[in-house]
């Protein structure tokens, strides 16, 4: 309810109603439409900004991506691919390129890539821009601020050394086709995206990651979501900093 | 005036988790088992009581077998392969009889089997038993 | 679009696929037809799959297609001897819901208490108002206690009328065990009776 009230909030200071009642009046008989699908707009957004839910990429950081390392060392294999699903406007897929290029700073002889995906291309289009407001790079440590944005004037944009990094392109989790040419990841990101979804989708999205994922492959869903409760098909893991799913 | 002697022991209330999809049910048994000193804690499905469990050491625990998305024994097999604070007594509550539902039960690792309606009794003395409470 | 040839192959794939990769591609790409012969294909495999994501896209499908002939087949689930099966059969008839009324209607009569049980609880989970006449049936003449108390309860949820309280009432008079008793009372509040 807070949330929604905030959003409400927001949009009478733009409009300049002060009290709800004439807001709500004024949104009843506005012909064009324009204003409810301004509101509509605003409660459906849903705010992201770098380093979100920060003990999840902690655990990825310093626990999953170890273990990863290690497979990879042991299957001689020389890339790690990690897929953002729901990617947004972006700042997912870049955190990760920067926790990834921190951690593997001393490491020569494994590479990486990013997937990132959205349904919706303008948000796509936000992303490979990879400009942003202060307000979404609130949570980047100082030292990172410095090493992998450039200040433009209010904003920020991402170094090109972090983009080249990542591929982003359209992509309807729910498309059969398209989802079956996802192969071989080693991490799937999909953080409070399949809330949205009905539970007869949702587990078939989740058996489209499973097929996604190489055997022992990790799945990180949003703090509050549970993969149990869609389907079996994964093991959870409790590390010290975040629960896990697991191939 | 009574002395303290040195072994006395701080006596805690023993934890049972339980596991039903029907709150009438968790509301049935946790209330017998609170009149016996229990402090309960409810989890309406599998994924839930998974979480809680690994989050907390329990005394105990209870688990009803016919639940959605995550049956019992799904959970109870999770759990041993899990055993993340030890061993923890598991119940099991069926309204099954087959002898194949309860030699599942055993074969995932649960400790002892009733057959709904329970009787509040025999829960009570059968929850005091596996966690060696007198 | 749809040929028979190409349900045949992708039931073989789906059976004899070379993995596990395979036989849930085809599981899944089976879910876009509606025949009793896919049905029937699907619930078969299901029943033997030992690859658990295998079955869950089995389940999937069955979903997918949702109609009176994956009622049919899905409520045998019921009497399997294994619990994944038996919660599979009740989640897939809670989702399909309409289609399933039917097949719940001649269910609910059938000598196996287990069997009811779990029709009980599919019409529950799917919280199916449809069904509500069905629950109440169940309570005013199930003989199995477990039973009549899963239908209560249910009946307490989604139920209202008149006649529910009733039968939640002369249940009451029928199983005098703490359990019951405990059950119905917290029905009865829910209802307002």
């Amino acid at each position: 309810m807070y949330y929604v009230k905030n959003r409400v909030e927001s949009r009478m200071e733009a409009t300049g109603y002060e009290n709800f009642r004439s807001y709500f009046t004024w949104l009843r008989f506005d012909v064009t439409g324009r204003e409810l699908q301004q509101l509509l707009n605003a409660l459906t957004i849903n705010e992201t900004y770098f380093f979100r839910e920060y003990y999840q990429l902690k655990c990825f950081a310093e626990e999953v991506l170890p273990e990863i390392l290690e497979r990879k060392r042991k299957e001689n294999s020389r890339k790690i691919r990690i897929w953002s699903a729901g990617c947004s406007t972006g700042e997912e897929p870049y955190t990760l390129a920067i926790i990834m290029k921190e951690m593997l700073e001393d490491v020569d002889d494994i590479d990486w890539e990013i997937y990132a995906t959205d349904i919706n291309t303008e948000v796509l289009q936000k992303a490979e821009r990879g400009l942003y407001s202060q307000r979404a790079v609130r949570l980047v440590p100082e030292e990172y601020k410095k090493r992998y944005l450039y200040k433009k004037g209010d904003f920020y944009e991402v170094i090109p050394d972090l983009k080249e990094k990542i591929i982003f392109f359209q992509l309807n989790l729910m498309d059969a086709v398209e989802m079956r040419k996802m192969r071989n990841f080693d991490v799937i990101f999909c953080r409070n995206v399949l809330i949205y979804f009905d539970d007869a989708s949702r587990r078939q999205v989740a058996i489209y990651f499973y097929e996604a994922l190489v055997e022992g492959g990790y799945i990180f869903l949003g703090h509050s979501e549970s993969m149990s409760r869609i389907t079996p098909i994964f093991k959870l893991r409790k590390f010290k900093n975040a629960f896990v799913y697991q191939k | 005036m009574r002395l303290c002697t040195r072994n006395e022991v701080k006596r805690v209330n023993p934890s049972v988790l339980i596991v039903d999809d029907s709150a009438a049910v968790r509301g049935f048994h946790g209330s017998i088992l609170r009149n016996v000193g229990f402090e309960v804690e409810e989890a309406a499905n599998g994924y839930e009581a998974l979480e809680k469990y690994l989050a907390k050491k329990f005394d105990l625990l209870l688990v009803d077998v016919n639940m959605p998305k995550m049956h019992g024994y799904e959970l109870i097999r999770q759990i041993r392969e899990q055993e993340l604070h030890g061993f923890v007594p598991v119940i099991v509550i069926s309204t099954e009889s087959g002898e194949n539902d309860y030699l599942e039960a055993f074969r995932v690792g649960a400790n002892l089997y009733l057959e709904k309606p329970v009787d509040p009794i025999c829960l009570q003395l059968s929850a005091k038993m596996l966690t060696g409470i007198r | 679009m749809q040929e028979p040839q190409n349900i045949n192959e992708l039931i073989r794939l789906m059976k004899n696929g070379r993995n596990e990769s395979e036989r849930i591609a085809a599981a899944l790409d089976l879910g876009n037809f509606k025949s009793k012969e896919v049905v029937k294909a699907l619930v078969e495999q299901l029943c033997i799959e030992t690859s658990r994501a295998v079955q869950e896209s089995i389940v999937s499908s069955l979903i997918k297609i949702g109609n009176e002939n994956v009622a049919e087949l899905a409520v045998e689930l019921l009497k399997s001897d294994d619990a994944y099966l038996r919660n599979v059969g009740v989640e897939i008839l809670a989702t399909i819901g309409d289609s399933a009324l039917e097949v719940f209607e001649r269910m609910i009569m059938h000598p196996d208490k287990d069997v009811r049980q779990l029709v009980v609880n599919a019409i529950g989970e799917g919280q199916l108002k449809e069904a509500v006449m069905i629950l109440r049936k169940v309570v005013e003449e199930d003989e199995e206690e477990n039973v009549v108390a899963a239908a209560v309860e249910y009946l307490g949820e989604i139920g209202g009328s008149d006649e529910d309280k009733k039968a939640i009432k002369q249940a009451l008079n029928r199983f005098s065990s703490p359990f019951f008793q405990y059950v119905g009372e917290v029905a009865l509040k829910k209802l307002g009776g």
